[in-house]
């Protein structure tokens, strides 16, 4: 079960696919801090618990942009300047975006945003490409 | 920046207000989106939010009940449910949503036997331009999804297509709302959506009112009693209670009410579509304090005659600002209070609780107060300097300006103030995390006041 988990989350896709989801953000912020992008509504499922616990211990934050953020591309520029804030303001160099559907929706280029926040901050950033609409993280 | 939360835990989303809407009626609602909705089940014997489970909340509803589970197509709806979801999936990013929200609707109906449906967007619908508006529209006709290449089909037949069929002549209406905004702006276009759909004009009935905005997740059950207690021991009759737990049948009597009594911000755009269609003033304001709701009765007395030979059958046009502006022990205080200075005590949750707190406050004596709001508010229930927050930024500069000694918000915002002040807990019933849960509690007349001693202010 381990290894699969493992697995799963060093080829970025959720771990706990079809499952609970229970410990998802916590193995998460292992990896570093973790930015939540997406809908605030998204964060009603369950693997999303505990995101208010993670805030609190500083561990994890939510950009949501609006729909119209989305649509107009203006959410990519969002991110890299809450990732440049809370780098500067965390001392931390590394992240995890877990994103909610629109990301997959809109065909967004992670390498790319990757690249962009290495070169620029020096952070070094895992995106997990959920299949949003098709597995675990939705239960 | 704006947008970004680090400290503050995230809000109920305005989706979570449709639910806490229809949930109080016989009708359904139906969310194009990928996965259940669960009941949120605030101060009315609650369970806790969604995702507190093993934390402050009690246990996950779906260990309870067994049957919870977000995937797996459209199953057993647990108790107290009337929203279903359309259960799309990633090909109908690509096809479209229609289809899945008829077999849901069709779904829905034989398990609700619901009189009304409303539609409203799952953020993933919403990204791809799903049409709720056409899907309202062919429920409401009795057609199908299909029909839109077989028109010369009679309207009225119950079709059964592809799986799918489509009871004849169900209310329908899509509600623009995708799970972007806050519990109270999708609790407030929801009755608003609700209003547009149910209401036809009637004749007016002499001492009758509505209530508009009392919902489950700001409102407590005692302070809901005691205002319908309080309405009745007046003389008024109350048609239909919107946001609470209501009947359709009510619901669409309300238009022959001769008063709305707007009692939380949500009821607004509600009361608002009521006035400009069918003529029907409104009062707004919480019910909260003991010399506010003397107040009301005065004013609601002025406002709505109770017998018919006190009755015109003229509605009385009265100013919005009506109760807003009577609160105000005096207008010197209430000049103070407005004077461009730094505000001393600040209070942050729904505008129309904050407000009853600042008029008992001003009535103590207290100035320079501020109301603020991460939700929805109206502008024309704001006083000078009053703030709808668009982030943590714009608190974090409120919170800490040198002037402020008293705070009374929801507890998760004190890491934010980086100064000594004075912490007064306020409900965070709108919180989907709180580190603390506080539910509403009882402000019906005396009782803010109570609480308010109780609290030293």
């Amino acid at each position: 079960m381990n290894r699969e988990k493992n697995r799963n989350m060093d080829e970025g896709r959720m771990p706990h696919h079809g499952g609970k989801g229970d410990l998802l953000l916590e193995e998460l912020a292992e990896k570093g801090m973790l930015l939540f992008v997406g809908s605030v509504n998204c964060l009603r499922h369950k693997p999303y618990r505990r995101i208010g616990v993670l805030m609190r211990e500083g561990r994890a934050a939510l950009l949501c942009p609006s729909m119209s953020d989305f649509s107009s591309g203006r959410y990519l520029n969002q991110i890299v300047e809450a990732l440049a804030e809370l780098s500067r303001e965390h001392g931390e160099k590394r992240f995890v975006i877990a994103c909610g559907c629109q990301w997959v929706i809109l065909s967004t280029d992670s390498e790319l945003l990757k690249e962009r926040v290495k070169q620029e901050y020096g952070i070094d950033l895992t995106v997990f490409e959920d299949a949003h609409l098709e597995f675990g993280d939705h239960e | 920046m704006k947008r970004l939360w680090k400290v503050l835990p995230p809000c109920l989303s305005d989706l979570m207000g449709f639910e806490a809407v229809v949930n109080e009626t016989e009708g359904l609602g139906l969310i194009d989106d990928s996965s259940t909705y669960k009941p949120l089940m605030f101060g009315r014997g609650g369970h806790g939010r969604p995702g507190m489970e093993g934390h402050h909340g009690r246990p996950g509803m779906e260990g309870r009940h067994g049957h919870g589970g977000g995937r797996g197509g459209f199953g057993r709806l647990m108790p107290g449910m009337r929203v279903i979801h359309s259960d799309i999936r990633n090909e109908d990013i690509i096809t479209g949503t229609e289809k899945k929200v008829m077999l849901a609707f069709d779904k829905g109906v034989k398990q609700l036997s619901p009189n009304f449906a409303l539609l409203a967007y799952g953020p993933s619908a919403s990204m791809i331009g799903s049409d709720l508006e056409y899907a309202a529209e062919k429920i409401t006709e009795g057609s199908t999804f299909v029909q839109r290449t077989s028109m010369d089909e009679p309207a009225s037949l119950r079709t059964e297509r592809g799986g799918a069929s489509v009871q004849s002549g169900l209310p329908a209406a899509s509600v623009k709302i995708d799970g972007e905004k806050d519990y109270l702006y999708g609790i407030s276009c929801t009755l608003e959506a609700m209003g547009r759909l149910l209401l036809t004009p009637r004749p007016t009935i002499p001492g009758s009112l509505n209530i508009l905005g009392a919902n489950t997740i700001d409102w407590a059950k005692e302070s809901f009693a005691d205002l319908e207690a309080l309405l009745k021991q007046e003389g008024f009759q109350i048609l239909s209670r919107w946001g609470w737990k209501e009947t359709t049948e009510n619901l669409k009597l309300a238009s022959a009410a001769a008063l709305n009594l707007v009692v939380n911000e949500s009821g607004l755009r509600l009361a608002r579509y009521m006035e400009s269609e069918y003529g029907i003033p409104y009062l707004a304001g919480a019910p909260f304090g003991a010399d506010f709701t003397a107040t009301l009765k005065i004013r609601l007395k002025e406002a709505v005659p109770v017998t018919d030979t006190e009755y015109s059958g003229e509605k009385q046009r009265i100013d919005v600002d009506l109760i807003e502006s009577a609160a105000s022990p005096n207008e010197d205080q209430r000049k103070e209070n407005d004077v461009d200075t730094e505000p001393e005590i600040l209070i942050v949750g729904e505008q129309f609780t904050a407000n009853a707190i600042r008029r008992e406050l001003l009535r103590r004596g207290k100035t320079k107060i501020r109301v603020l709001s991460f939700y929805d508010m109206d502008r024309s229930c704001m006083e000078t300097g009053d703030q709808k927050l668009t982030g943590e930024d714009d608190f974090v500069r409120q919170a800490n300006a040198a002037s402020v000694r008293i705070i009374c918000a929801d507890g998760d915002l004190r890491p934010l103030v980086k100064k000594e002040v004075r912490w007064v807990q306020l409900p965070n019933t709108g919180s989907m995390f709180p580190a603390e849960s506080m539910e509403a509690f009882n402000m019906m007349g005396g009782a803010l006041d109570a609480w308010l001693d109780q609290e030293e202010l």
